[in-house]
């Protein structure tokens, strides 16, 4: 997997959420990712189809999902409820959608899936047969960390 | 719709997403509009326009049952001066193209910000 393909994905989640949330959004280094542990956070996770194949993830802790829901919507959210939900499935599907209208813009056919939002304790998401790039990008919330497992273009 | 006034605009909005209709709505009344009521897929966006006669309509285009441009399609199909903005998280060039081509008459990429949504409105309002 080439970094000039992870690029999009990882500038495109940090734009966003420096739109939708107050103060600097930091990214980590990009790294090769470790075996999964089984988390007990929220993540998102979106599909790519098209020239390439694999999956976008966005994890987070649960603190850290319901501060960003909260803020995006003006109003606390004290669980994880539909509209807390919504609110990280729709910020996965902005952070996706500018990297793919990105890489489209250059010629590429890339379509996106909606995202499914995962949450609980002890769930585990394989990338398995997939190189996993991760880059943590750090939130006056918390950590958003941004998993990229496509197939080579 | 022959003349709209501005600071008195009603709106549909169209979105699967519960978090972007509140959001649409509370931008849109920020800047002067009321709400009609909402759609949450194409099929419902139809018969909503229909039924409420909105000044202007803030469509979704990735939608259950049936996309954005679909219904852009039906609505313009029984009323040629509908006046139809698309709103999406992905922007590129060939899905603007392609919204633009079924009629609608403006495209914002999520996320929208107000002083945006209030500019788009008096484009399609025919008061800029």
């Amino acid at each position: 997997m080439r970094y000039d393909y992870v690029h999009p994905f990882v500038s495109s989640a940090q734009e966003i959420l420096a739109q939708v949330l107050s103060g600097e959004i930091a990214a980590g280094r990009v790294q090769l990712s470790p075996a999964r542990e089984p988390g007990s956070g929220v993540t998102a996770i979106v599909g790519v189809t098209g020239d390439s194949e694999g999956r976008v993830l966005f994890e987070m802790s649960r603190q850290t999902a319901l501060a960003i829901a909260g803020e995006m919507n003006h109003e606390p959210q004290l669980e994880l409820g539909s509209l807390a939900r919504d609110t990280l499935s729709e910020l996965a599907s902005m952070m996706t959608g500018r990297a793919i209208s990105l890489l489209n813009d250059k010629g590429y056919k890339l379509r996106v899936s909606p995202p499914t939002l995962v949450a609980g304790d002890n769930v585990m998401i394989s990338t398995a047969e997939l190189e996993t790039l991760t880059v943590p990008l750090e939130t006056t919330h918390g950590e958003v960390v941004v998993n990229v497992a496509m197939a080579t273009l | 719709m022959d003349s709209v006034n501005k600071s008195s605009f009603r709106f549909l909005v169209v979105d699967d997403s519960e978090f972007a209709r509140r959001n649409m709505n509370k931008i849109l009344t920020s800047v002067g509009g009321e709400s009609a009521g909402f759609a949450v897929n194409g099929r419902e966006a139809i018969e909503q326009y229909l039924k409420l006669k909105p000044d202007v309509v803030f469509m979704d285009i990735t939608m259950p049952e049936m996309e954005g441009v679909e219904a852009v399609q039906g609505i313009i199909g029984h009323d040629s001066a509908a006046k139809i903005v698309m709103v999406s998280s992905n922007g590129y060039q060939e899905m603007i193209k392609s919204a633009l081509d079924s009629g609608a008459k403006h495209f914002l990429i999520k996320p929208v910000e107000p002083k945006q949504v209030a500019s788009v409105v008096d484009f399609v309002l025919g008061e800029c």
